[in-house]
């Protein structure tokens, strides 16, 4: 067994708006092992962004623990978290707003080493560095003193990119790193990821809604709907054999670029239920085509049905007991 | 629900032509899903043509019977849907089925289009396409590819089917 790197353990993040709670995550756990991608995908609003955001503690989680190499790290206080930003970064999904648009491209990957002392303010030392991680991201050597609106999304992803590596962590939450691009764009910066991850050993935890990616880039995935995991398996596995009927749905409407695979299309009812104050029970109960009396009542558990493959639902529960 | 309305708004009166630009590309899939399925049924009940504008190749796949795919202001590629996803021939369009992650094939790595897109205020010289075309020879830059006509119904504008250069691999 491979060592364990970050542990999540009933996770809940809830926001406080005029109509009522918000449960934007609302008891989540899983575990990740070191140098594996973990795929976190689900529709908008489920609240993918807040865990990444919960697990960095950029957000505060509401209930719940975070274990960082065997650490808990939801208790320490600024300093201690300052000092573990150097092993757990973000890449963020908008290459256009996550930029400072008064810094150039070597002010912004030169940052972070300036904020954690690695090295000191305008030196040589840096300015290798800084160039040492323009050349590991693809970024020509000429644009040392470009803007970022001087750059197209793929560069500005690149510069985000090497920005969250100048500090060589060992984790990072990448948030939809891909979503803003265009495709022939997004095959450069997926290899990318995958390069720097075989080079520099690093676990990503990938927040994505697009199915065919994080299959591509995954290890595992986690399959999230209104602030819960509803099903987490290997990536194959997930793609052969989905037993969620949310997650059997999601699959089955990804539009595939191809005339061959005629599939049956499962075609769910209805939208996104509102994650304020939600009655107990599933939350995807009153889309789902196979709800019972107990799905409106009670929540369904994360459990595993063997293979690593974890599951929330009465119906799989039913028919494995029988 | 946005797009329902729209989409009652555009066949309000009736159209027999529909442009849709993009008219998905801001839901999400189980939504989509449904958008796609309802656009299909009222094409069929009202004979509408439609003009579906995306850069989504899934949904192209589902929904078109003909495709023509642009590059750089220029279509460089028309073909139905069977002659173009079994059979793609310029090279922009095949790096373009090379970017896009596979769910029915695993591969290792995608195989990007070199380059970006470029400046349409200053296109460059020849074909639009040669500074990121792993087959452009010298003359790409300088001689405009014409139409030249693959089988019935398939037209691609590229030097390699005028017979004017070779391709390195077979395509």
């Amino acid at each position: 067994m491979a060592e364990s790197i970050l542990k999540v353990k009933g996770i809940k993040k809830y926001f406080s708006t005029p109509k009522g709670m918000l449960h934007a995550v609302d008891g989540v756990d899983f575990e990740m092992e070191k140098g594996e991608t973990l795929g976190l995908v689900g529709e908008s609003g489920c609240g993918k962004s807040t865990i990444g955001r919960v697990i960095l503690r950029l957000l505060e989680p509401t209930e719940g623990e975070i274990y960082f190499e065997d650490k808990n790290i939801s208790q320490l206080n600024k300093k201690e978290m300052i000092k573990l930003r150097r092993d757990m970064q973000i890449i963020f999904q908008d290459p256009f707003s996550s930029l400072n648009p008064r810094l150039s491209v070597s002010e912004i990957i030169a940052e972070p080493l300036i904020i954690h002392n690695i090295v000191k303010k305008k030196n040589s030392e840096l300015e290798k560095e800084v160039l040492r991680l323009m050349d590991l991201v693809g970024l020509a050597k000429r644009l040392v003193n470009a803007y970022p609106h001087e750059l197209d999304g793929g560069r500005r992803q690149r510069i985000g990119i090497a920005r969250a590596l100048a500090l060589r962590p060992k984790f990072i939450v990448a948030d939809e790193p891909v979503s803003a691009l265009d495709v022939s764009i997004q095959a450069q910066i997926l290899n990318l990821l995958q390069d720097l991850q075989e080079e520099l050993g690093l676990t990503y935890l990938f927040i994505t809604h697009d199915l065919s990616v994080v299959k591509h880039i995954s290890d595992n995935i986690a399959v999230m709907y209104l602030g819960k995991l509803v099903e987490k398996a290997p990536a194959d596995e997930l793609f052969r054999n989905s037993l969620h009927p949310y997650t059997q749905a999601l699959l089955s409407a990804i539009p595939v670029p191809s005339i061959k695979s005629k599939r049956e299309r499962i075609i769910l009812k209805g939208e996104i239920t509102s994650p304020i104050d939600p009655k107990p029970g599933c939350r995807f109960a009153a889309r789902c085509n196979y709800a019972m009396d107990r799905c409106f009542k009670e929540d369904p558990e994360l459990t595993e049905v063997g293979n690593n493959h974890h599951v929330a639902c009465f119906l799989v529960e039913e028919k494995a007991n029988n | 629900m946005k797009q329902r309305v729209v989409i009652a708004i555009a066949l309000a009166c009736n159209p027999s032509l529909l442009i849709a630009d993009e008219p998905t590309t801001a839901l999400d899939v189980t939504i989509q899903a449904q958008v796609l399925e309802l656009m299909r049924n009222l094409r069929e009940e009202f004979n509408t043509a439609m003009i579906l504008i995306t850069h989504d190749l899934g949904i192209v796949a589902e929904t078109c019977d003909k495709v023509a795919v642009m590059y750089a202001g220029e279509v460089i590629e028309y073909a139905t849907l069977e002659q173009l996803f079994e059979n793609p021939k310029h090279p922009y369009t095949i790096g373009l089925f090379g970017s896009i992650p596979s769910l029915e094939h695993d591969v290792e790595r995608l195989k990007p289009i070199k380059g970006l897109m470029p400046d349409p205020t200053n296109l460059p010289s020849g074909c639009p396409f040669h500074p990121r075309c792993s087959h452009a020879q010298d003359i790409c830059k300088e001689r405009k590819p014409i139409v030249a006509n693959i089988e019935e119904g398939h037209m691609v504008k590229c030097l390699i089917y005028e017979g004017v250069i070779e391709a390195k691999e077979v395509l």
